[in-house]
């Protein structure tokens, strides 16, 4: 090969070599609480009790004005549950695996183009995914199990208005999905003392040590001012550990509370669950900060809030 | 005679395949490993209560005293990957194979040797010559973690979807662990690209016993006097320097039957039938003088790193699950790496820091990378002598491994008060729970008797340099007694919403 057929090569190869550029979202398209949501009618809040966790999730979307209000034609969707913990579904460390299912089901019908789950797991990556059943309910419903057991899946970005927590490792998905639907579960946590919506995004992060390493809460709190937030947060608070979390002993721990949350702001729907967990939202360190960072509304009073009981 | 080469070419081939695809990557191949270990020698003797290793020896044993040893040229790694290194390596020699000393006494006096000081309890000369072990080592020493790293770095790059390619987990990969790994395939290729299978008639104890059993083979290699023409072209041809020209005679005990010098001939004078062999063809092993060496090398074997040893302690480590006591497990382990190669979350490390000989080449748990999950118990189904004793799932997740410490002066919420709790969300048993602290804190405590050691808490604490929570070895695994839980005070559903 002579110089000059080899500089075509290369250039041509580079021109194909698709160069992505870190995600940066502007402002309005990221607002998407304030941006779709009509004037007027729709809750800010919706938590209904009493059904099966499909039948709730049904109810809360209907409230919510459909899922189609979130979802769009050819959008790229992610669900993240919590996956965190190499338990059975009965033993409620995990989302239940019926949610992931029909959510992802229903971003199809909404006209979802594809639909991705995964989590930075604690436990061993593989034994979580397939005993949380949620790998199987995934590939039922015709998603997209990720990896993310790799640095090399996570983008660094910046967070500006972060008190302790100014950067982050980022898994790709997040950063290049249309919309993201954050599912976690509702449970007592020894550290954090609460996990849900907030805490359950320390799942999209690489590297959590830094956050206990640094300061917990506020950098729970902090990951909240990220540019792209959850455009809804659905919290399952079905089988409430109310004890010895995230993981539990057994279930001995569990409380049949029947209920599910669901909510575009991370802060209110954080603060309801809190008192699902009978704590007290001030106890949880991170609400308040969150809240101080402008980024959702902790005062339940200022909302608008559709309870249901079936 | 072709045909029969083929066939062991072919079954070879497979075998071989299936044992660097397992050995490299475990979590997709795993199936094959348990298959492939089940077919070995080691495992027939070690197990030997067991129906299965009954089996796989009165297998082996009776193809052997059959038709010689066909082990060595199809289901043993290490003869297979000899034969591998033989095919990348002999192009560059100029010298063909030429015929070996038999070197019986000295492999005798070798074989009895490492038996002898084993029976005593100290394996690790065994440890070094046994070929599983030594296969098992190279893998899980070199390739499985540069496997595991190009599986790493192109998975990404493919898709972040789960694929085939991208579920290797990390293995580590330091030159301190891997330097002996690199000395035995080092040693190993300078043998073979200078004297073929010279490791299997001399070193290789797994040889000594087949050896030993094909000097009564049924069915063997001959050359036929009449046809041959002394073109020494079998002599070249084969690895093992069993074949004598000059007298005509093959020495079949040394024989690995890979059938290549009888492909090699031209006029087909190497015959594989039923042939008693000539009286003197048994001078090649004389029988006084290796019977001797036996004695001398067994008794020797036996005493010796005995008095030698006498006053080193093994040091204490965190043993896999099912190892029970360090004393007995530093006495059955012939380091084969297998648990190393199997553990998904790469928590048990190929070599202990070296204290004692009695530890060195054995495995031990190390949770930088990882946590002993508690869920699986994959190493103590996988071993093959049972140096990690079987261990039902629901029992392995309360056997204890190890027993926690936690260093409050070290800990985040002591030294910036702030509030942490890595260990106490990791612990499966709660053994380190958060109970509140001053500044409405909360702080670890931990409880030693429901600890199982598992590393869970030490691994995700993220003091550093010095980790504020640590797991210590127990000089014995036992299993702990979980509390029956207090059912919760309150655990229905509520009349209406607390908000």
């Amino acid at each position: 090969m002579d110089r000059r057929s080899f500089i075509s090569l290369v250039s041509a190869l580079a021109a194909t070599y698709n160069f992505k550029l870190p995600y940066r979202a502007r402002a309005e398209e990221l607002s998407l609480a304030s941006g779709t949501a009509p004037a007027g009618g729709l809750p800010d809040l919706v938590a209904v009790m009493g059904g099966t966790p499909v039948e709730m999730l049904d109810r809360a979307l209907a409230a919510a004005g459909g899922l189609g209000r979130f979802v769009k034609q050819g959008q790229k969707v992610l669900v993240k549950p919590n996956i965190g913990w190499d338990k059975t579904p009965e033993e409620g460390a995990n989302t239940n695996p019926s949610l992931v299912k029909h959510l992802i089901e229903l971003c199809f019908k909404a006209g979802a183009k594809e639909v991705n789950v995964f989590d930075n797991t604690c436990n061993q990556w593989q034994a979580c995914y397939s005993n949380s059943q949620i790998e199987t309910a995934v590939k039922e419903a015709g998603g997209t199990m990720l990896m993310a057991h790799e640095e090399s899946y996570y983008t660094e970005i910046d967070l500006p208005r972060g008190v302790a927590l100014k950067k982050a490792k980022v898994h790709k998905a997040w950063l290049e999905s249309d919309v993201i639907i954050n599912l976690p579960v509702l449970k007592h946590h020894g550290g954090a003392r609460m996990t849900a919506a907030m805490k359950n995004l320390m799942g999209v992060v690489w590297d959590r040590r830094h956050y206990h390493r640094t300061d917990l809460h506020q950098c729970i709190a902090d990951f909240t001012t990220i540019d792209k937030k959850p455009t809804l947060n659905i919290i399952d608070a079905y089988n409430v550990m109310m004890r010895n979390g995230p993981r539990g002993v057994s279930t001995a721990d569990l409380a049949t509370k029947k209920m599910l949350l669901l909510s575009t702001d991370m802060v209110a729907i954080d603060t309801a669950a809190s008192r699902i967990l009978e704590a007290q939202p001030d106890e949880i360190a991170y609400i308040a900060m969150a809240a101080a960072l402008n980024t959702g509304v902790a005062d339940l009073s200022k909302l608008k809030i559709e309870r249901i009981t079936i | 005679m072709h045909r029969i080469k083929n066939i062991r070419l072919l079954a070879g081939l497979a075998v071989l395949t299936g044992f660097i695809l397992a050995w490299l990557r475990f979590d997709t191949f795993g199936t094959a490993a348990t298959l492939l270990e089940h077919t070995q020698f080691v495992y027939g003797i070690f197990e030997l209560p067991l129906i299965s290793a009954a089996v796989a020896i009165l297998a082996l044993t009776i193809t052997t005293l059959l038709v010689g040893r066909v082990y060595c040229s199809t289901l043993c790694p290490l003869g297979l990957l000899q034969d591998l290194i033989a095919r990348l390596t002999r192009r560059f020699n100029k010298k063909p194979y030429q015929r070996l000393a038999p070197h019986s006494s000295m492999h005798a006096l070798i074989f009895a040797l490492a038996a002898g000081s084993a029976l005593a309890g100290f394996i690790l000369p065994l440890a070094i010559i046994e070929p599983f072990s030594t296969f098992g080592q190279i893998f899980a020493g070199i390739f499985q973690p540069l496997t595991a790293r190009f599986f790493s770095v192109t998975a990404p790059l493919l898709s972040t979807g789960i694929n085939w390619l991208g579920q290797a987990s990390a293995k580590p990969f330091s030159v301190a662990n891997s330097l002996i790994s690199l000395l035995l395939l080092a040693g190993l290729t300078i043998a073979v690209y200078r004297a073929g299978r010279i490791y299997c008639n001399t070193i290789c104890p797994v040889g000594a016993i087949l050896r030993f059993a094909s000097r009564f083979s049924l069915f063997r290699l001959t050359i036929d006097q009449e046809a041959c023409t002394s073109c020494r072209l079998c002599e070249k041809a084969c690895k093992a320097g069993c074949i004598d020209v000059a007298q005509k005679t093959i020495d079949f005990s040394r024989c690995v039957s890979c059938y290549n010098c009888a492909a090699s001939c031209n006029f087909s004078a190497i015959k594989f039938g039923r042939t008693m062999p000539a009286a003197d063809q048994q001078t090649s092993i004389p029988g006084r003088r290796t019977a001797l060496a036996a004695l001398a090398g067994m008794v020797a074997g036996y005493f010796l790193p005995e008095t030698l040893l006498a006053d080193s302690q093994a040091p204490a480590q965190i043993l896999p699950p099912g190892a029970m006591t360090a004393e007995r497990f530093y006495q059955t382990c012939i380091s084969c790496h297998l648990c190393v190669t199997a553990c998904p979350s790469s928590v048990i490390q190929p070599h202990a820091p070296p204290g004692s000989p009695r530890s060195l080449l054995k495995p031990a748990l190390n949770f930088e990378l990882g946590m002993c999950e508690q869920n699986c118990n994959l190493c103590s189904q996988i071993c093959p002598v049972n140096a990690i004793q079987p261990i039902a799932a629901e029992k392995k997740r309360l056997m204890k491994i190890g027993e926690v410490e936690y260093k409050k002066h070290l800990c985040v919420v002591e030294t910036d008060g702030k509030d942490c709790g890595a260990c106490a969300e990791h612990c499966p048993t709660q053994a380190v729970r958060m109970v509140p602290y001053k500044n409405n804190l909360m702080i670890p405590q931990t409880d030693p008797a429901i600890c199982i050691g598992c590393g869970s808490c030490e691994h995700i604490c993220p003091v550093r340099p010095d980790r504020a929570i640590i797991v210590h070895p127990v000089p014995m695994q036992t299993f702990i007694e979980m509390p029956e839980p207090e059912a919760l005070p309150d655990a229905g559903q509520p009349a209406e919403f607390p908000f």
